[in-house]
């Protein structure tokens, strides 16, 4: 390699002329600095005459000289202490690092979230959602034909309307194990679970353990048994009397009580029609009866039962006389059920028990997790108790205070129900939420304004806990007029209309095509399905179908599955609440239930909201999605809701 | 090699004797920074910079841009052969003004003292040293990949990065040579790396798993804005191949090795953007490419199966490389610009024992270790990649003013005349487009930040209004560090 020699040292060799010094790194074109102060040799020499230059070092020194002063203690000291605390500072630096990857906050893991808590439920009155083979009856071929079109909205969950042999009404079953005629038979239901379960699906029947129809051979057999050692000769509730046992009511207004046309002087108890006996749960054969039939449709493969009418399974060992609620008043019509307080015969605490033990049954059957979920109408306190402590309740205790809900609900109104829900659920219980099922006006008959139904189907889909859905709602079907069915318990109801699927003949609820001769359907149809029905809406944008698919979407996020609820906004006109989990991203929902426009920060300054945010979902469709927004300024529509994310921010040490 | 003095060298005491003064017997050995890179180091450090954990994590910009393979794969070619163009005009640049300092010597050997100061000052103050803290923080960031953190771990990941920088200022201020033979090692690992994927792309190929290239130009978008923004995204790819020049004075033969570490450089990173596109694409679709987060080791996962471990590996050493590239050759703008007297002298000064640029490295750590306190430096990096294009364009272009201002000057290397004109008016549109395409208020303050460096040129520069005391805390740090001036040594 080259290298050059300079002459940098000041150092005479005669001591005596230190203006030869010539230092050409100094002379260096373009250094302009330099040279102003080097290039001139009378200022060295001047500096240099001055300090001797084997005294004192100087700015733009040569090695030789350099060498000379920093090889002194002073220097050598200077510069090792230096070096050591660079040293020092870069394994300190490692060992933060070390000691920080060690101790830095991990995400807290997710509890384990199962199918019927993933996906929100589908609820399906069969007699009335599709027809395949023109009977005028919806059939389980029918609906089979339809699970893709569930499947597609996200309901990977279907609760069926009783499908049991029966007569006439759904609640009169004749036989647990059999599939009633006219829905179709039995290969057709493995048919229908086969393929559900092909795609991912689940189906939870209803489960009528209160009563059974008075054709069931139980019920012939117990009536006829004139022997009393006949082992289904309390099956049902008998009393031996000469005139009715007591004052209770059935909730169609009738006493409870029937007397046998068989059994002379019995009376059996119906809470219910009078075709409708109730079984005696408190036998331990019909205990056993009752778990059989569970076990042959577990064996089966069924993924879960929704225990029907389970407040009214027991009732009074004693069968004392109800009293009259002194709220209610007026004792002048003594034949209303409402007029009594119904401590003896509903929402007995042998109920729960009965739950638990069908529970402990659910849990013992291997494969996938089987559920139990129970309705209840009464106080929100004693529905939460349905939920038990561990496993000792169902899994879902069902939420119906949702179904009282309509436009004059605004925010205050929907954030009182959701805290009266939320605030009283026990720990490690999951939420459910209902706006349509089939013993209540229609959503669309009831709410009246789609932007309203959006705003509450994107409460319901983005709460924590699993929304059930009923059919139909998706297309805006309204009530039925011409019903026969609401007093009488029978199946011909206002909300239980024809499935919307085109705008053909009955909605396309039959398939007359390929089934020439078609009988009248049993209930008759609405016309609503002209303007909305599947067909049109299915790809629309903007309509209720396309809507709820982006909700059922978002809600597999994460922090929807399985993230924490904080209640941040509640008002006349808003509520919001955030969605969260350690890593992942952050929503805030805000949904404005009032009927003016309203803006602002719904955020509550809640501390992990980021400011900068993206739009996933806006009920109205103004903001466009993925849209950047600032999440504590956002503006809402009457009836407006929008889900706003931001990417989580790790919490610092 | 220092003590072989030459007699009668141009710089020896004896032409002194001819002022009458008395002689001077202790000669003063000349100071300079050792010319420890050969060809294979060159081609490292061009290869190794260029190539960062793009390829090997989410090279999906051009794919997304341009809508189909086809399209997607001519476009990296046609952006290597632009990098390429670059190369070649840099080739004669260097090796007309073999100087260290890169585009800083050329733009101030041909449009003088503003131009090259504002480079200096943009380049020191941000290009550099924020790419020194950004792939510091790539580096950082994908290491915390390895570790269950819950969200992304900031301090931990700005410590690592921190860590990085400080030993790669070690490596560094220790010895060149150890620089350059740490470049070669993670080039080598990188090369590797990137073989491995080639080699087995080309194994699938035979195979025929081909189904991604059968009508591949289906989709191809036709706007020509997306496939100039392909290309621009492509060209951020191919970014460094100008990092040799910096380092000309430490190049051995740099007329030689100077060019041909520049072309075969460039050139072999084509060829690999090439071939790894090809072969990620035999391994996984072009919408699984695109929503891939760590495209290498989903590739490794289905080509290599328990082998893929070294994937993640690969990318660990790549980032790293690419880092000590740009702390290699980042501080040698300082160097140049302290030489030149741009900026305090004391930063030009060599270290006297290890002949490394200490003041400059350090000062160059110190910027790059504050830049990752912020909280994104990646938008600042955003708003200030188009000042880049101007500095390139500008370059290039003192290339074309130097062939009529240097006319005389022998060239070992020159470029038909019409790459450097081409060359300037992409750079032109590359500065132009992005402005025009989604015009934002940060760009005039990016502007306003590199015209604002005559805001200290003036005083400092030009009227040298500086204090006195600089001098006592020049001497302070040579005595401190053992740092003496260095002068460049036109090679023979």
């Amino acid at each position: 390699m080259s290298s050059g020699v300079y002459l940098l040292s000041t150092k005479p060799v005669d001591g005596k002329s230190p203006n030869v010094y010539d230092n050409p790194v100094f002379s260096n074109g373009g250094n302009a600095d330099a040279k102003a102060k080097f290039s001139s040799v009378d200022g060295i020499d001047l500096s240099l005459h001055e300090k001797p230059p084997s005294d004192k070092p100087f700015r733009g020194m040569g090695k030789e000289e350099l060498l000379r002063h920093s090889s002194k203690p002073f220097w050598r000291r200077l510069r090792m202490i230096c070096i050591s605390i660079v040293i020092l500072g870069w394994i300190a630096l490692i060992i933060t690092v070390v000691a920080l990857v060690l101790v830095y906050p991990r995400c807290r893991r997710a509890d384990p979230v199962s199918w019927w808590q993933k996906s929100p439920v589908y609820r399906v009155y069969v007699p009335s959602y599709m027809d395949s083979d023109g009977n005028g009856w919806g059939d389980l071929k029918g609906l089979e034909s339809k699970l893709d079109y569930i499947s597609s909205m996200g309901f990977k969950v279907i609760s069926l309307s009783p499908i049991y042999r029966a007569s006439n009404y759904d609640f009169s079953v004749t036989n647990h194990t059999d599939i009633d005629p006219v829905f179709g038979n039995m290969s057709d239901f493995t048919s229908l679970l086969n393929t559900a379960h092909s795609k991912g699906m689940y189906i939870v029947l209803d489960f009528i353990p209160n009563q059974t129809g008075y054709k069931h051979p139980w019920f012939t057999e117990s009536n006829a048994s004139h022997d009393k050692t006949n082992e289904k000769r309390n099956y049902y509730i008998w009393e031996s009397d000469d005139s009715v046992p007591n004052n209770w009511l059935s909730v169609y207004n009738e006493s409870a009580w029937e007397k046998s046309s068989d059994r002379e002087n019995f009376y059996y108890l119906h809470q219910f029609l009078k075709s409708q006996p109730d079984l005696n749960l408190r036998s331990s054969r019909v205990q056993e009866e009752l778990v059989n039939v569970l076990k042959f449709w577990l064996d089966m493969g069924v993924d879960g039962f929704f225990v029907r009418q389970s407040a009214y399974l027991f009732e009074d060992y004693d069968l004392r006389n109800e009293t009259i609620d002194p709220k209610v008043g007026s004792s002048s019509n003594t034949g209303d059920y409402n007029l009594f307080v119904h401590n003896y015969t509903f929402g007995l605490p042998e109920a729960k028990d009965m739950l638990a033990r069908w529970r402990s049954l659910l849990d013992e059957y291997n494969g996938t997790e089987r559920i139990l979920i129970a309705d209840i109408k009464s106080n929100i306190n004693h529905v939460m108790r349905y939920y038990g402590t561990g496993r000792d309740g169902v899994h879902l205790s069902l939420n119906q205070f949702f179904l009282e809900i309509n436009t004059s609900c605004d925010g205050n109104c929907i954030s009182e129900h959701v805290n009266n829900w939320m605030s009283r659920l026990p720990d490690g219980k999951w939420s459910n939420w209902i706006v349509g099922d089939e013993n209540t006006k229609r959503l669309t008959s009831r709410v009246n304004s789609t932007s309203y139904i959006r705003a509450l189907s994107m409460l319901m889909m983005l709460l924590p806990g699993t929304p059930l859905w009923y059919y139909g709602d998706e297309v805006n079907m309204i009530d039925n007029s011409n019903t026969t069915g609401v007093e009488s318990g029978g199946r011909n109801q206002l909300m239980r209309g024809l499935m919307y699927w085109n705008n053909g003949t009955s909605g396309g609820f039959q398939n007359c095509v390929s089934n020439s001769n078609c009988n009248g359907t049993w209930i008759s149809p609405n016309n609503g399905h002209i303007n909305n029905n599947v067909q049109m809406l299915n790809e629309s944008d903007g309509s209720l179908i396309t809507f709820l698919r982006s909700l059922t979407t978002l809600r597999q996020q994460p922090s929807f599955e399985h993230g924490y609820y904080t209640r941040v906004h509640s008002s006349a006109n808003v509520f919001a609440f955030i969605r969260e989990f350690d890593g992942e991203k952050g929503y805030l929902v805000a949904i404005n239930f009032a009927s003016s426009e309203v803006s602002g920060d719904f955020t509550g300054s809640h501390d992990t909201v980021q400011d900068k945010g993206a739009v996933e979902i806006d009920s109205e469709f103004i903001y466009s999605s993925e849209a950047e927004v600032d999440p504590k300024s956002l503006k809402l529509k009457p009836y407006n809701g929008i889900v706003v994310s931001w990417d989580y921010k790790a919490k610092e040490l | 090699m220092t003590e072989n003095v030459p007699k009668d060298s141009p710089n020896s005491t004896r032409k002194k004797k001819e002022n009458g003064g008395p002689e001077v017997a202790i000669v003063q050995e000349k100071i300079q920074m050792e010319k420890s890179v050969g060809l294979i180091g060159g081609i490292s450090i061009i290869v190794g910079t260029v190539i960062g954990s793009g390829i090997f994590i989410s090279p999906k910009g051009v794919l997304e841009k341009t809508g189909s393979v086809g399209l997607s794969l001519i476009v990296w070619t046609v952006s290597g052969i632009l990098a390429l163009m670059g190369a070649l005009c840099y080739a004669e640049l260097g090796t007309l003004i073999r100087k260290s300092g890169g585009e800083y010597i050329y733009l101030k050997t041909a449009f003088g003292d503003i131009p090259a100061f504002l480079y200096a000052w943009t380049s020191v103050i941000v290009i550099r040293t924020s790419s020194i803290a950004i792939i510091c923080l790539t580096f950082a960031e994908y290491m915390g990949t390895f570790f269950p953190f819950c969200g992304p771990a900031v301090i931990p990941t700005k410590l690592v990065a921190a860590a990085i920088i400080v030993t790669l200022m070690v490596i560094n201020c220790a010895s060149t040579s150890l620089a350059a033979k740490t470049q070669i090692f993670f080039t080598g690992a990188k090369l590797l790396a990137l073989a491995i994927i080639v080699v087995g792309g080309i194994v699938r190929l035979c195979q025929g798993h081909v189904t991604e290239f059968s009508d591949s130009f289906n989709g191809s978008s036709s706007s020509a804005s997306s496939i100039a923004l392909a290309c621009y995204d492509a060209l951020w790819a191919y970014d460094g191949w100008n990092n040799l020049n910096y380092i000309t004075e430490e190049l051995q033969d740099p007329k030689k090795n100077l060019p041909r570490a520049n072309i075969f450089g460039v050139l072999l990173v084509t060829v690999i953007y090439v071939m790894a596109n090809i072969s990620y694409l035999t391994a996984m679709t072009s919408a699984e490419l695109l929503t891939s987060d760590a495209v290498a080791v989903t590739w490794g996962e289905r080509v290599l199966g328990v082998a893929a471990i070294i994937l993640p590996l690969a990318v660990l050493c790549s980032t790293f490389g690419a880092a000590n590239g740009s702390m290699f050759t980042g501080g040698r703008v300082v160097y140049a610009a302290g030489r030149e007297g741009h900026l305090p002298e004391l930063l030009s000064f060599i270290q006297c024992k290890s002949r490394t640029p200490l003041p400059s490295l350090v000062f160059t750590t110190i910027i790059s270790l504050l830049m990752i306190i912020p909280g994104d430096v990646g938008s600042l990096v955003d708003f200030f990649s188009f000042t880049a294009w101007i500095f390139y364009g500008s370059t290039v272009a003192a290339l074309l003013f130097l062939r009529w201002k240097m006319r005389d000057a022998e060239r070992i290397f020159t470029v038909p005349i019409f790459i450097p004109i081409l060359f300037v008016l992409i750079a032109i549109y590359l500065v132009i487009g992005p402005i025009v395409d989604s015009p934002k208020i940060e760009f005039l303050y990016a502007l306003i930040f590199v015209v604002g460096g005559l805001v200290f040129y003036f005083p400092f520069v030009y009227f040298k209004l500086l204090p006195n005391c600089l001098d006592g805390v020049t001497t302070f740090f040579q005595l401190f560090w053992e740092i003496v001036p260095s002068a460049y040594e036109p090679d023979s």
